[in-house]
């Protein structure tokens, strides 16, 4: 897989800016300062940046739960004005509906943009089933693990068939192991379905496993400060002497970037 | 821990009745009724009534149906309002003060206006316990639904809800554990200002509250306790019932 | 340690609560110096015109001539109310209707003793202004307002019924405290009411309501309002109670002798105007003997109704009433 230049893009992010106006101090926080961003059709791109720099925000004005000071965010071509199903947001904290089920959490979407019940069901099921959840659909929530939790989340976005798939952070609060379980899971389904993922982390090692690109953002306010492509074949090897080459660069180049940030 | 709690739940009652029963035949307790009398009290009510002719089952009945009516009224006023108010920052702020001021108003002194609008009837004596009943649900639903976090709504947003499902279909059962509590408080507070309610005089002639207080202008305190028994199971049956359902409602906690 | 400490503490509290239980038992001894008047808590009902003999004794002095001191302990609603008060201790003498005296004290919640009357008649039976109706058969179907169940104005609105040969039942009787009671006329809440004086007048006067019956014409020279005492005070101060009821007799005989004066009196005592005030005073007989045979019709149809159990009312009433404290003639 590679970014094809010149083709139209999904979403496009043009010189967008974003401050906060402290509620208390009445202070204005910049928080991203001029993100110009084009996402083909198709691809993983990770955004990996240091702890309060801006990367949710980023992700939540791409899902227009946010409005950009300044700027625009364009889906094929059109100004995004609200959320809507077309650009699925996945949350780090979940946010599963507690007093549903697992599949009825799965059909909210399509339950509440008047879809058939039979076919929504039919459909969440079938997604279920590629997620190793099947036995698991009459369960609660709180009646889950983190990683089966974050699972039915990511069910719960697809079902709504969105063009893009925005995660923010999803897998930060997982142990290790149900967090390298996860990403092995989550690159098998994009090479199984050719989805478009915008994924947002601060962990370099997950970037590199995950992306075709990785996108460094600086700290606060947030600027994409540096593009690595990372064409190792999937499904990747964490030993792979490329593999650690690569992450060891990116680290190196963040680390820089910040020093100099601060001089 | 040497008995389990629902055995304790059994023990208790009993201990209080035999304890108060004890006092009440060593003469301890001079003009009070003892448990026994009270439920001698229970067969006269069920077999002569009081006044004679109006028997229990009509003064439960008519307690019953005003209790009823008041609460289920003011739950379908309290939990929209509530829901809206939790919702709407801007509405809140308008509402809020208007809430607070009326809320400490005890409903016994709405009386002498609940009889010049609604007359003395079902009406009235329900509207005194819609008071009691409304307050405590919506200050719940209030709360509940501005503790329900903040990114389900969103989640539900950015899966395509409009605003009314998410005030429906979101923020109402998020809230809907705080909107229970609510509803039990609001029930116990009803059965309280039923008497208080029931002073507004009842045409029929009938309900607990009335017969409590008729029981006092014949004399008969053992009467009184009668009353009192009825109200306490009949609340206690409606708290259970209301467990039961929140029960079945909140599997998902 | 630990339990040298809890002992200690154990003792202190044993210490607290003797000197408590000797503070108690000591302390009504030595409040009582033995000259001061022995302070008599009094009960009347609230504007009760029938209660005015209680007004003009204080006014005019005639308890403090008799060296007595008689403060009131509360002004009730209703008789039940005020008997309530005497059942919990919180009352020594008081005025109150005689169905509540006989209700409370038949059922043993009230130890109490009749020692005088203060008045006769006084009530009647209202019909709400605008209703047709000259008699007590049309108020069929309608409701009737009594200030409680086992008053005087309860006791006569059966009577009147009956006479009219209505059942209970082909009335609707409801209970309203007399206050409230206009404001039910006002709303067209209620059509009829049985209420003491001066609220008839009162409701008359405002247009509200006309006399239908007055309880003279149901029940001539019927027993109303009585002094009662509270038995264990009486067994301790005979002497004042003789006193107090002396004050009572005299001030009656006021009544009687200047209506004038007593009507501008019962101006202040009820907060009503003159004209209200001299109606009423025209429906109330002030007389200070009570009638044994008159009261024990009360008990008759108490225990029928099945509300108090008495086995015999002639030897209730017997005990209940208590003449000796009256002045002789
Ligand atoms: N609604 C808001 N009002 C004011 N300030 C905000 C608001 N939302 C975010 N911020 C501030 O903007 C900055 C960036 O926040 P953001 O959550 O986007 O960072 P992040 O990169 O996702 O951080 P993390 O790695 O901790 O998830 C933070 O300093 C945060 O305090
Ligand atoms: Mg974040």
């Amino acid at each position: 897989m590679e970014i094809k230049a010149g083709r139209e893009p999904l979403l496009e992010l043009r010189s967008l800016s974003k401050s906060f106006v402290e509620a208390r101090t009445g202070k204005v926080l910049e928080v991203l300062s001029d993100v110009d961003l084009r996402i083909a059709p198709g691809t993983f791109t990770c955004l990996v940046g240091p702890s309060g720099c801006g990367k949710t925000t980023l992700l939540r004005i791409i899902a227009g739960l946010e409005t950009a000071t300044a700027g625009e965010v364009l889906l094929e071509g059109s100004p995004v004005t609200g959320p809507g199903p077309d650009r699925g947001l996945v949350f780090q904290e979940y946010a599963l509906f507690p007093w549903r089920t697992v599949l009825k959490n799965v059909t909210f979407g399509p339950d509440v943009s008047g879809e058939t019940r039979a076919g929504a069901i039919a459909d969440a099921r079938e997604l279920l089933e590629t997620m190793g959840l099947s036995t698991h659909e009459d369960l609660y929530p709180r009646e889950l693990s983190g990683g089966m939790k974050q699972r039915v989340a990511i069910a719960r976005t697809l079902a709504v068939k969105p063009k893009v798939l925005l995660m923010d952070e999803p897998f930060a609060s997982l142990d290790a192991q149900a967090r390298n379980a996860m990403q092995e899971f989550l690159v098998e389904l994009w090479l199984r379905t050719g989805a478009t993922i915008v994924f947002v982390t601060h962990s370099v090692d997950e970037a590199v496993f995950l992306g075709q690109e990785v996108l460094g953002l600086s700290r606060r306010p947030a600027r994409i400060v540096q593009r690595f492509t990372c064409d190792l074949a999937y499904p990747r090897n964490r030993t792979d002497p490329g593999f650690t080459a690569l992450r060891a660069r990116i680290l190196e180049y963040l680390k820089q970037e910040l020093v100099d940030d601060h001089a | 821990m040497w008995v389990s709690s629902t055995k304790w739940k059994v023990i208790s009652p009993i201990a209080a009745i035999l304890l108060w029963q004890l006092l009440a035949s060593a003469g301890l307790l001079g003009k009070t009724p003892s448990p026994w009398q009270a439920v001698e009290g229970i067969w006269f009510l069920i077999d002569t009534g009081l006044p004679p002719g109006y028997r229990l089952w009509g003064h439960a009945g008519a307690s019953l149906a005003r209790v009823l009516a008041g609460f289920a009224a003011a739950c379908l006023v309290a939990v929209p309002i509530g829901v809206l108010m939790g919702w709407s920052k801007h509405l809140d702020a308008v509402l809020d003060p208007l809430v607070e001021a009326v809320r400490p108003v005890p409903p016994l002194a709405w009386l002498p206006f609940a009889v010049l609008w609604f007359g003395i009837g079902l009406v009235s004596s329900s509207f005194i316990i819609f008071l009691g009943v409304f307050f405590p649900v919506l200050l719940n639903t209030v709360s509940g639904v501005k503790s329900v976090d903040p990114r389900l709504p969103e989640a539900a947003r950015t899966l395509g809800a409009s605003e009314a499902t998410i005030l429906g279909r979101v923020l109402v059962p998020g809230a809907s554990p705080s909107i229970i509590t609510g509803i039990r408080i609001g029930m116990g507070i009803g059965w309280m200002t039923l008497v208080a309610a029931e002073m507004t005089g009842v045409k029929s002639g009938y309900g607990l509250g009335y017969m409590i207080l008729t029981a006092r202008d014949y004399a008969r305190y053992d009467l009184v306790a009668s009353g009192i028994i009825v109200i306490g199971l009949l609340g206690f049956a409606m708290d259970t019932c209301i467990r039961l359902v929140e029960k079945r409602l909140l599997r998902w906690r | 340690m630990m339990r040298l400490a809890n002992r200690g503490l154990c003792t202190g509290i044993i210490v607290l609560l003797l000197l408590a239980t000797v503070a108690l038992v000591v302390m009504p001894g030595c409040g009582e110096p033995e000259k001061a008047a022995v302070p008599v808590r009094f009960g009347i009902l609230r504007n009760d015109l029938h209660q005015l003999a209680y007004y003009v004794a204080r006014e005019k002095g005639y308890f403090t001539e008799e060296g007595l001191d008689v403060r009131e302990g509360g002004a009730f609603n209703a008789g039940p109310e005020e008997m309530s008060a005497f059942a919990a201790g919180e009352l020594d003498m008081g005025l109150v209707g005689t169905s509540p005296v006989v209700t409370f004290a038949s059922q043993k919640m009230a130890d109490v003793k009749i020692v005088a009357q203060a008045n006769t008649e006084g009530s009647a039976v209202l019909i709400r202004a605008g209703l047709e109706g000259e008699d007590m058969a049309s108020f069929r179907g309608r409701t009737i307002a009594v200030p409680g169940f086992s008053t005087v104005q309860d006791f006569l609105l059966r009577l009147a019924l009956k006479k009219a040969e209505l059942s209970d039942t082909d009335v609707n009787i409801i209970v309203l405290k007399p206050p409230e009671t206009l404001a039910a006329f006002s709303s067209s809440q209620i059509d009829g009411a049985v209420c003491w004086e001066p609220y008839p007048s009162m409701a008359v006067n405002d247009n509200k309501a006309r006399v239908m019956l007055t309880s003279h014409q149901i029940w001539p020279d019927h027993p109303c309002c009585m002094l009662i005492v509270a038995s264990e005070f009486l067994s301790k101060n005979p002497e004042v109670v003789r006193k107090v009821v002396a004050a009572h007799v005299k001030a009656t005989d006021f009544i009687n002798k200047n209506k004038l004066e007593a009507t501008d009196m019962a101006r202040m005592f009820t907060g009503q105007d003159k004209n209200v005030c001299a109606s009423a005073m025209k429906n109330v007989k002030f007389d200070p003997d009570p009638d044994p045979v008159e009261i024990q019709k009360y008990v008759d149809y108490l225990k029928t109704a099945g509300v108090v159990k008495v086995t015999d009312t002639g030897d209730f009433v017997d005990d209940l009433v208590d003449s000796e404290y009256l002045p002789r003639k």
